[in-house]
């Protein structure tokens, strides 16, 4: 069923902002019909110990997750960055991942989109499609920890090379018994701490992460990573 | 300046600004007020706005977190026996030292104050408790509430009309601008863990019994003890003339608030402690943030009381008594309509509430949508306690056909708007309403010579009871929207359908564009009569579909209807 030739790469795109931003980006997505479109929420990591003790450094966040065409991704990728100004430090992160595989039932959603594709391609040569392989210098790294823990791994990942961080709280979800109690099962508190990050900086962040949050530490953390494509929102890219 | 400060300072701000402008256009346009009292007035404005930006900035980093790590650490308790016991004696000793809780037990001179405040506590405990318990076995909230409401109604056929609003204002006292936040995040936290369905309409509804319970403990005082009579403080209107008396007014009652504050933190700050050194949830790191979040909250609400107490109660019962002895007296309703509607946002446990509604509906409940809701609930409250105190209507024609409607409406509306309406009918009657609108009330029922007893004190059931209403209401109104929104997403869906085919059936005109464009066209036609087939076959299946590493192209399209095929796939990948 190779049906080579037609280009229905899909891509995640990926925004961070401070909650009363999201709007605008939503705003966007809207216009250009993003059906899958969801909203996490997450919060900044503190950048001062000092404001972050007196209650004044941290700031609820949105993360926008976005699954559409590639070219519209890319397209909306720049128009959020240029309308959120995201080359100012502190105003947000937007990036593309690839994706590897879909529902059928989710390609439904996307079928204007890939119609609009398919005309463009005509107009413009492709050109703009292969920039993202150029372009994979960046690196989503993602750390689970216990709860609480999230500050203190951002400081170590901060002496590393990491720029901002996004905390997103979230459940372990245990493959023995839950226990049932409430009629449901109850699980354990984690955080998820995301960090883009170059890609020449990741291997560091993850090793020094690992080295003081990981499994055997107290928080019991581990730590992953995947590719990201292109990134607006990070102090040293000019994307 | 801080952004987050900035913010918070411009949100008070906004919050306190609209009541000051009425009372001064007020006062200038109706009934001109001597120059210290309104002096006294813009101070105590101005520590609103200061009290309020720190009380919500402690909120956020100290007193929700708490209340939330609470309540996750008691939802992982398995034994009902111990749940229910932790929560009674936590219910119990924040309510014992609520400052308002002490207020109301000296002015009722006939009960005991402390037979009157350990009742009062009883009632949140076991609120509590029943609210816990009530999770446990899955009970629809809405049963609960009509359980607890009809015994209350039943009750109170047999106690005093005095009694009766003793009662009532000790259900608004046990949900104080401390208690009320620190309940709710507890609420959260308890179903924080959940992953079922009903997790997000459980989180609401703690307060809500918290004011319910009280009530009921008390009735039942009531039947014990009859013939008891109540009196209530008269209002003292200060005379001050210049502003260093306005500003030292200010700062002589600063004391005194900022023990009846610290005397309602301790022992939340010492269950806070105990909680800590037995599940060391939080960090040692995190700890003098939630300190510093503690202090916030301290000198925020005791900034915040204060101003309220010292500035907003003479005022208030001035505008309510001039009014009712001049001869416009029927003003009263609709500055009470325009007071009711704006007072809401300056209660400080509102604030809390609407905020995290916002974030737990994910952005689909917003802030100013219920702050609305509210707003518009409390101004039918205030215009129809000036109704009852210039006509002198019994509460009762009030009350119980509104309870009957709120307790019906449960039945037709979303359910996580149950417990929210709930919650805010027992947030919104807080030190706003107690320091402004009952002396508005009590000013106006002198002013008229009605029983104040029984005609103002109403006021604040009032605030309790069209909350209730008022949200259930657009509860309604926000499930009908969801329904028209998923039509418009079908809408949607069928457009993209007929698009496909548009193109497809384009190709009779194709012949009458130039060499050029028609080869493009052609690629098009090809383009989209691949993705049309393509896409036809696909849908309606729950398939995968694979995309190539390195093109990012469909590779291959896996159909699960055929098991054949899905093993396939399986292998290949694996």
């Amino acid at each position: 069923m190779n049906k080579a030739g037609l280009d229905l790469a899909l891509k995640l795109l990926i925004v961070i902002v401070i909650d009363d931003r999201a709007e605008k980006v939503t705003e966007l997505f809207r216009e250009r019909q993003v059906l899958l479109h969801y909203h996490v929420r997450g919060h900044g990591t503190a950048s001062s110990a000092v404001l972050n003790m007196l209650g004044l450094d941290k700031k609820e966040q949105t993360v926008i997750l976005a699954v559409t065409t590639r070219q519209t991704a890319y397209m909306l990728h720049k128009r959020v960055a240029n309308k959120l100004h995201l080359w100012e430090a502190g105003h947000g992160i937007s990036f593309i991942m690839p994706l590897s595989g879909i529902s059928k039932v989710a390609l439904r959603f996307l079928e204007h989109e890939m119609l609009r594709e398919i005309e463009k391609s005509e107009e413009s040569d492709m050109s703009e499609i292969n920039e993202g392989k150029k372009q994979m210098e960046h690196d989503l790294i993602l750390a689970v920890v216990k709860r609480g823990y999230s500050e203190e791994l951002m400081e170590v990942a901060r002496t590393v090379g990491a720029g901002g961080g996004t905390v997103i709280p979230a459940h372990r979800v245990t493959t023995a018994a839950p226990l049932r109690f409430w009629g449901a099962s109850l699980q354990e508190e984690k955080d998820i701490v995301a960090i883009v990050s170059k890609r020449e900086a990741k291997a560091n962040i993850m090793m020094a992460i690992n080295e003081k949050y990981g499994f055997k530490s107290e928080a019991q953390g581990w730590v992953l990573s995947l590719p990201v494509e292109s990134v607006a929102g990070i102090a040293e890219d000019e994307d | 300046m801080n952004k987050q400060l900035q913010e918070k300072l411009a949100e008070s701000f906004f919050a306190v600004l609209p009541i000051t402008v009425i009372v001064l256009l007020f006062s200038i346009l109706v009934y001109p007020m001597d120059v210290g009292t309104i002096g006294v007035f813009l101070v105590c404005a101005f520590f609103l706005v200061i009290g309020m930006s720190l009380f919500s900035l402690g909120a956020d980093i100290a007193m929700m977190p708490m209340g939330e790590g609470i309540g996750k650490h008691l939802s992982k308790t398995n034994k009902n026996l111990v749940l229910g016991l932790l929560v009674f004696v936590i219910g119990f000793i924040i309510t014992v030292a609520e400052p308002d809780l002490q207020v109301l037990a000296d002015q009722t001179p006939a009960i005991p104050t402390l037979t009157l405040i350990a009742t009062v506590a009883a009632g949140v405990g076991l609120s509590l408790v029943i609210a816990v318990l009530r999770m446990r076995f899955q009970i629809p909230f809405s049963y609960t509430l009509i359980g607890i409401y009809g015994l209350l109604f039943i009750l109170s056929i047999f106690v005093s009309p005095v009694f009766l609003a003793v009662s009532f204002d000790a259900g608004g006292v046990s949900t104080g601008p401390i208690t009320a936040p620190f309940i709710f995040a507890m609420g959260l936290g308890l179903v924080a863990l959940r992953s079922d369905k009903q997790a997000s309409e459980d989180s609401f509804g703690l307060v809500a019994l918290c004011s319910a319970g009280p009530i009921l403990a008390v009735l039942l005082l009531g039947l014990v003890s009859r013939g008891v009579d109540a009196a209530y403080a008269p209002v003292v209107v200060p005379q001050l003339h210049n502003t260093r008396e306005v500003a030292m007014d200010y700062v002589y009652a600063l004391p005194a608030f900022a023990k009846e504050v610290t005397m309602a933190v301790i022992p939340i700050a010492v269950s806070f402690l105990l909680f800590q050194l037995l599940t060391h949830r939080f960090r040692r790191r995190e700890l003098p943030r939630i300190f510093i979040g503690f202090v916030y909250t301290l000198v925020g609400l005791i900034l915040f009381l204060t101003g309220v107490n010292e500035g907003f109660i003479s005022v208030g019962y001035l505008i309510g008594f001039n009014l009712a002895t001049g001869e416009i007296s029927w003003l009263l309703i609709p500055l009470g309509l325009v007071i009711g509607y704006f007072v809401v946002g300056a209660e400080p446990a509102v604030q809390v509430l609407i905020k995290k509604v916002e974030e737990l509906s994910g952005g689909s409940i917003t802030q100013a949508a219920l702050k609305r809701g509210l707003s518009l609930g409390v101004a039918a409250a205030v215009a129809i306690s000036m109704i009852r105190v210039l006509t002198g209507i019994s509460m009762y024609w009030i009350i119980i056909p509104g309870y009957i409607i709120a307790l019906t409406l449960p039945f037709f509306v979303p359910k996580i708007f149950i417990g929210i309406a709930y919650d805010a009918g027992g947030v919104a009657p807080g030190p706003m309403t107690a320091c402004f609108l009952l002396p508005l009330a009590i000013g106006a029922c002198e002013g008229v010579g009605g029983n104040v007893m029984i005609d103002a004190f109403g006021a604040v059931s009032m605030v309790a009871l069209t909350p209730l209403i008022a949200i259930q209401i657009m509860g309604l109104i926000y499930g009908q929207k969801l329904k028209q929104s998923e039509l418009m997403d079908e809408a949607l869906e069928t457009e993209a359908d007929e698009t496909l085919i548009l193109l497809a059936e384009e190709d009779e005109q194709v012949s009458q564009l130039s060499q050029h464009r028609q080869v493009s066209i052609n690629k098009l036609r090809q383009a989209a009569a691949l993705l049309y087939e393509e896409l036809h076959s696909i849908i309606d299946d729950d398939g995968i579909v694979v995309f190539d590493d390195d093109t990012g192209m469909v590779r291959e399209i896996f159909d699960q209807r055929s098991n054949a095929e899905l093993k396939k796939a399986v292998k290949k990948y694996e």
